[in-house]
């Protein structure tokens, strides 16, 4: 049997606003769920999960597994970009003059750009 | 630092070695971390390459090296990191691994700067980052084995592929000097 398209993006949201709802962080719910948090991550990154993780998860979200299946690798119900700033978390110098500080902001929007293109 | 934070941190950090399969000897590369969390990682002339006409490799390469080691951006869920690779490899991987550990932490994005043109600033998130990336980079077990068999800092930060100041710090926060030393005392009685 051909193994099904997932939402993988519909699932993350439903798994984070079910954590939330628990007051989980994310690795809370991996454990809950007996699943890697690196998985977790992989997921958020737009990886589908395997047949056994899927299962866990649906299991925990006590929601059927066909509600996230697609016949479309593109569900219309995904919505892009949902942050309206374009967010980061830097390392760098604490205190920047205002030279380096536009560098920055030229190079997160660069990034920002590219990470559309990237799967 | 939150309370239990420490101790969680080094659970994190101890869960992810293992994920790598890395025992406490082993050097941590914090690109293979990367991988296995499907987080691309771009140094600033490929993203330069890939996004022609800016400056920004210029600046943090040239003008001014020493302002930007690494940063996460946000896409979403997505996340990819770009990171000063002119900097020295001690550093690169201090840089990356500060930037994972976020990420483990479930540390939330912010802008890049306020209205005021200030880079945003947390103590308490960057504080956390810096701990579980000494943490992941020099596992608590592991130089405490090497600091009873009487390696020196020197030694110790060879073996793990960072700088000196950064060995010193994690020996001392982590109390493995203090261990080492009681460890040292029994022995002599």
């Amino acid at each position: 049997m051909p193994q099904k398209l997932i939402h993988v993006d519909a699932l993350i949201a439903a798994l984070d606003s079910e954590r939330r709802a628990k007051n989980f962080s994310w690795r809370q719910l991996a454990k809950e769920a007996g699943v890697s948090p690196s998985t977790l991550t992989r997921m958020q990154q737009g990886k589908s999960p395997d047949v056994n993780t899927f299962s866990a998860l649906t299991r925990w979200l006590h929601i059927p597994a066909e509600r996230f299946y697609a016949d479309q690798p593109e569900h219309p119900a995904h919505h892009e970009d949902p942050m309206a700033v374009i967010s980061s978390l830097l390392r760098g110098k604490k205190k920047m003059n205002p030279k380096a500080v536009a560098a920055l902001q030229e190079l997160v929007h660069a990034a920002f750009k590219l990470s559309k293109e990237l799967k | 630092m939150k309370r239990g934070f420490k101790a969680g941190a080094e659970r994190i950090a101890d869960e992810t070695r293992s994920e790598l399969c890395l025992d406490e000897t082993e050097r941590f590369d914090p690109l293979s971390l990367a991988r296995h969390l499907t987080i691309p990682v771009l140094t600033l002339a490929s993203l330069a390459v890939l996004a022609p006409g800016n400056s920004f490799e210029h600046y943090f390469s040239v003008v001014d090296l020493d302002s930007f080691s690494a940063v996460t951006v946000f896409r979403g869920t997505r996340r990819l990191i770009v990171h000063n690779e002119n900097h020295h490899p001690n550093r690169q991987a201090s840089d990356l691994s500060h930037e994972l550990s976020h990420t483990l932490l479930e540390h939330l994005p912010t802008p890049v700067a306020g209205k005021d043109g200030r880079r945003y600033w947390n103590p308490e998130v960057e504080e956390e980052a810096a701990w579980l990336g000494a943490a992941l980079l020099l596992p608590r077990n592991g130089i405490l084995r090497m600091v009873k068999a009487g390696c020196s800092v020197i030694d110790i930060a060879a073996s793990y592929g960072v700088s000196e100041s950064l060995c010193i710090w994690r020996i001392r926060q982590s109390g493995v000097h203090q261990q080492a030393e009681r460890w040292r005392r029994a022995w002599r009685t």
